[in-house]
């Protein structure tokens, strides 16, 4: 995925309240769904939306009593910065893991490109 | 949008673009925004599109639409979305050879940052009039050069 697509998923507001909700402890869909107010097929959509990107990741399987697993998440995106200077866009991401873009300042496009 | 340039050394303001004067008429920022909101109007890809168009630079809507390949109707209503926002402000309205008028845009933000850290979102606007609008929450002490 590209940055600047990586940023609108940030902006997004269902993604950006998952983000939220999962950045402490491992969190299940139905239970983000429940109190965030996210309908549960788009809270699934974007889960696998955010997983993809490398935001999200499946930290726990748990059995529920009734016998059905469920998959909890935990986010891995420690901080973003989004930066608008002299016409030029660049964005900064850390995560919890080691991934190429980690902490780079990335140009996404400026004035001067139009 | 689509392309990632880098020129080291390439400084857009010292390539001979006309500065936009600052003058008083601006008008007030939307305060009812969230952070999500504010950040909307810089991560949606026409409204980017529009405030780079219209950076350092008087254009129309058709002259916006065209060039960044923007359909007519969205173009409007995005520069209408960012106009109320305070980001851009029509500075003139010019006669065609047709006899029609037409607005002319230029940006009123000169620098934008968003932030997403501990689960949180913040965002600031800093105008060309010297204005700055925050959302969501303190910005005091944070070191934005340093970032």
């Amino acid at each position: 995925m590209r940055e600047k697509d990586i940023s609108r998923l940030l902006t997004d507001e269902y993604a950006e309240r998952i983000l939220a909700a999962t950045q402490a402890n491992p969190r299940s869909v139905q239970d983000i769904s429940d109190k965030h107010d996210i309908p549960i097929a788009a809270c699934y959509r974007k889960i696998h939306e955010l997983e993809g990107a490398g935001f999200l990741r499946c930290a726990e399987i748990v059995t529920t009593p009734k016998g059905k697993t469920m998959k909890l998440y935990r986010s891995l995106l420690k901080s973003a910065h989004l930066v608008y200077e002299e016409g030029v866009f660049r964005v900064k991401f850390e995560f919890d893991y080691d991934k190429d873009i980690n902490g780079k300042w990335i140009e996404l496009n400026g004035a001067r490109t139009a | 949008m689509t392309d990632i340039l880098n020129i080291p050394g390439t400084h857009w303001s010292l390539m001979g673009f006309e500065t936009v004067e600052n003058d008083d008429t601006v008008p007030p920022m939307n305060d009812g925004m969230n952070p999500l909101q504010a950040s909307q109007l810089l991560t949606d890809e026409y409204s980017a599109k529009i405030l780079l168009a219209t950076y350092k630079r008087r254009i129309s809507a058709q002259e916006i639409s065209q060039r960044y390949g923007i359909p007519i109707a969205a173009c409007y209503r995005k520069i209408r979305s960012l106009e109320e926002a305070g980001l851009i402000q029509c500075v003139d309205r010019i006669l065609t050879q047709k006899g029609k008028r037409k607005n002319l845009y230029t940006s009123c933000l000169r620098n934008a940052y968003i932030f997403f850290e501990n689960g949180r979102l913040r965002a600031r606007f800093q105008l060309a009039t010297g204005a700055v609008r925050d959302f969501g929450g303190d910005w005091n002490g944070v070191d934005l050069l340093k970032q």
